[in-house]
């Protein structure tokens, strides 16, 4: 039997044997750390009097209109909800929360929670109209009103609590904490990159921070890449130094140069000095470009081969560096001195034989935009060719990164109207 | 933007004291913004209006009034400011989540009436200005909702923010049309240090109208609104404090100079008005046809300005508090209710203004009586907030910003009390 928290509150907590009055429950406690957590205790207020703690194990039974408890929890003692409980008016209750699964910020307005034998269980939280008139008090005449005159029935929104991610609630200023959930509850990772970076622009500044530091370097580093430069730049600055290495490490190199760049020169450089030789100075190297030209937009992240492969080491090669690449649908093949000298697709190296080399294989005459030219060019290059990625060298032919599509995207996008 | 920097730049070495200052002026422009912005909205066509009437009806007696009105803005409008630089969440925000569901709607709905009473205000300000100028009401007041419309739904918040601080220079005009008057100082200056009571009810009923329209509900949640959306740091808070004490003096040195223009001329020549239009068109036959230009040009101005405020503060504040989508940069099915109350708001005050004879003065003191009746409630939520340590930790209000505090949001509520309750005497 599903029953809201809204009801709950509006029932009386009575002494089963005397009946006497000992409240209104002002707070439902529950075990976060469940898939659907249940309900562990309430907090039980009489007046003016300090709220106590009704642990579940004392209550009786929930009635229509009250709820039958057994002993004195009303007397001062130790009993206190455990640590790390999800509160729900401290954290969910008149909170936002993200929707992961429509992957928007919402706020919300009630608890649904399911009655079983013995327990009490969250199941979803409510964030539509009848969930906030419910609170008023005015649904029942809304919903006649609804009815009488459109004809219109209030349609519930739940969300499901496993597709709930709530946002803490503020600790000391500005140090919010967020609530330990179930391991097997991450409803972050079903929001796509974009959305994960919609969502936490739509987040106050300190809440994002929270739930930014929370996240995986991994899934930062991807949800950053999608994010206006401004907002990237707050939330780098304000985080410790040692995580915002870790995050800008997992970065594509030209998203992480373009970062670098925008970040206060002595942060930027004890990033760089954080990170793997090898990651940093691809990244100081990037920064060495002006911002609107091709080496400015490039990354280094792609696959590079030498002419004596064969088919099957290249794809043993593709194997280990895929992971990495940006693009894996051109391979690009330099000579001893990184010259760029052909461009194989993923489609020529599938179809041929294993025992073929690279240097029979490859088409030699690759379009390719150098470091200095301006963005444009490289964008016109797109529109012509229709390329998914293109390889920039610098004025004696060395392949220096690539541009993929959405490199170029990001900087005309702007100039689209919206 | 610039070239990008090389890294491993040589490192400044010694910042010295100058570049400090440089630094600090930088990072004052950066945040500057919000508080003047407020408090130059302030000045609306209900406030000018206000002062216009103040000035005819009572010369300079209520001159003196302006200064503790300053005071009581700059500590009002400090404590919001810290609440959303601190707190990062809008007014309404922390009003859901500390106080509850119920409190919240039921101020939302006051919000609702005394905004939209000022909208229509507003527009009626824009269509008297261009009046003024010759230019019919069925013109000017579509095309300034429109203007208004299309400048929030498809520009930026930081295009809008230029714009509306290049509108704030505009407010010189009143300024302006106060020197031409060429007042006698010496006597102004003494009207302005030495408080004047009379204890009688139009004349505090014209104090508490003065007072209400400089501080009025919608500021305190657009001006913290504001400040979170700009992001200002905790770092930065002081200089943030600057902008709302510039804003706060600058607001009250135009209504100054409204009050001495009319006091000079209309009280000194005894000429009752109604509106601000009145003010403008008596003030030609006395202080020129140029002062009277420079009037309307200013209602004009400030009309416009509040009126693109206001409806979107009003959506802003509505939608945060029940959990609705918000934002100009979604598109409309994605904030429906943040978008349609916007909308609502301009459209049907335009409709009201462009009603035949619309009763303006009547909506006004309604939207007055509204005013005072949600600003008590507002105040007395902020004064609580902003002594909750667990938000605001060691920015909570001392003791003596409290006493200050404290002080001020009771008289206030007072006046408030007093406005409502004085058609009963």
């Amino acid at each position: 039997m599903f029953v809201y928290l809204t009801e709950l509150f509006a029932k009386n907590v009575r002494g089963a044997d005397d009946r006497r009055l000992l409240g209104r429950p002002v707070d439902l406690i529950a075990n976060a750390e469940e898939l659907y957590p249940a309900v562990v205790g309430f907090m039980v207020r009489h007046g003016r009097r300090p709220p106590f703690y009704l642990p579940w194990s004392q209550i009786v039974s929930i009635e229509n209109s009250e709820i039958l408890v057994r002993g004195r929890p009303e007397t001062p003692g130790d009993a206190a909800p455990p640590e790390g409980s999800l509160h729900a008016r401290r954290h969910v209750l008149d909170r936002q929360i993200i929707d992961t699964f429509g992957a928007r910020v919402v706020r919300v307005n009630d608890l649904h929670l399911l009655r079983m034998e013995e327990s009490l269980r969250l199941i979803h939280v409510d964030v539509g109209a009848s969930g906030l008139f419910r609170r008023l008090g005015w649904l029942p005449a809304v919903n006649a009103l609804m009815r009488g005159l459109f004809d219109y029935q209030l349609r519930e929104h739940l969300i499901a609590w496993k597709f709930v991610q709530p946002l803490g609630h503020f600790g000391r200023a500005g140090q919010r904490q967020v609530l330990r959930l179930s391991d097997s509850h991450k409803p972050l990772d079903q929001l796509h990159p974009a959305e994960l970076a919609e969502v936490l622009e739509d987040l106050d500044i300190h809440k994002r921070q929270a739930l930014f530091g929370s996240l995986t370097p991994e899934v930062a580093a991807d949800a950053l890449e999608q994010m206006d430069t401004e907002d990237q730049v707050d939330l780098i600055e304000g985080m410790g130094e040692e995580h915002a290495t870790r995050v800008v490490g997992e970065m594509a190199t030209d998203d992480a140069a373009d970062l670098l760049s925008e970040l206060e020169e002595e942060k930027a450089e004890n990033i760089l000095d954080g990170m793997e030789t090898e990651r940093s100075e691809e990244v100081r190297e990037l920064l060495t470009h002006e911002e609107d030209t091709a080496g400015g937009i490039m990354t280094t992240d792609f696959v590079a081969l030498k002419t004596n492969y064969t088919v099957d080491q290249t794809i043993a090669v593709l194997r280990q560096e895929a992971r990495e690449a940006e693009n894996v649908y051109y391979l690009y093949v330099l000579d001893e001195l990184e010259h760029l000298v052909g461009v194989v697709t993923l489609r020529s190296l599938i179809v041929a034989s294993p025992e073929r080399r690279l240097a029979d294989l490859m088409s030699t005459r690759v379009i390719t935009v150098t470091t200095g030219e301006h963005r444009s060019a490289a964008a016109e290059l797109f529109a012509k060719y229709r390329f998914r990625a293109l390889p920039v060298v610098d004025e004696s032919g060395v392949m220096k990164g690539i541009i993929t599509i959405d490199d170029v995207l990001e900087h005309v996008a702007p100039e689209l109207n919206r | 933007m610039s070239a990008r920097a090389v890294l491993p730049r040589p490192p400044a070495a010694t910042r010295s004291w100058l570049s400090a200052r440089w630094r600090g002026l930088l990072i004052f422009f950066s945040v500057v913004g919000p508080g003047i912005i407020t408090a130059n909205v302030d000045n609306d066509a209900g406030g000018i209006t206000t002062y216009s009437l103040a000035g005819a009806h009572y010369g300079q007696a209520l001159l003196w009034s302006l200064i503790p009105i300053t005071l009581a803005l700059i500590l009002i409008q400090e404590m919001t400011s810290r609440l959303g630089v601190v707190s990062g969440q809008g007014l309404s925000d922390l009003i859901r989540e500390r106080f509850g569901v119920k409190i919240t709607f039921y101020l939302m709905i006051g919000l609702i009436i005394t905004n939209f009473g000022n909208a229509v205000a507003e527009f009626a300000g824009i269509a008297s200005a261009m009046e003024i100028f010759g230019v019919s009401k069925y013109l000017s007041v579509p095309v300034g909702g429109f203007l208004v419309w299309w400048m929030v739904v498809k520009g930026s918040y930081r295009s809008v923010e230029k714009i509306f601080l290049v509108a704030c220079v505009v407010y010189i005009s009143y300024i302006v049309a106060g020197i031409k008057i060429a007042p006698h100082w010496p006597s102004l200056l003494s009207a302005t240090l030495r408080p004047h009571l009379e204890l009688k009810t139009d004349f505090l009923v014209m104090l508490t109208g003065v007072i209400g329209t400089t501080i009025a509900p919608w500021m305190q949640f657009y001006q913290q609104a504001a400040i979170v959306e700009k992001g200002v740091r905790i770092e930065e808070y002081r200089y943030a404090r600057w902008d709302t004490i510039i804003g706060s003096v600058m607001v009250n040195v135009v209504a100054f100079f409204i009050i001495v223009t009319c006091a000079e001329t209309l009280f000194k020549s005894g000429i009752r008005i109604e509106t601000a239009k009145d003010a403008a068109l008596a003030l030609a036959p006395l202080a020129g046809k140029y002062n009277a230009y420079l009037f309307a040009f200013g209602l004009l101005n400030a009309s416009l300005f509040a009126a693109s405020i206001l409806p979107l503060s009003t959506a802003y504040s509505v939608c945060e508090g029940m959990g609705w989508e918000i934002g100009v940069n979604k598109k409309f099915t994605e904030a429906p209710q943040f978008y349609g109350l916007y909308t609502l708001i301009i459209f049907i005050s335009m409709g009201i203004v462009l009603l035949p004879d619309f009763p303006l003065i009547k909506i006004m003191y309604l939207s007055q009586v509204v005013n005072g009746l949600v600003l008590p409630f507002i105040l007395v939520f902020m004064l609580v907030l902003v002594n909750d340590r667990e938000l605001m930790g060691e920015h909570a209000n001392g003791r003596w910003a409290n006493v200050a505090g404290v002080a001020c949001v009771s008289i206030l509520v007072l006046l408030s009390l007093v406005l409502v309750a004085s058609p009963f005497f």
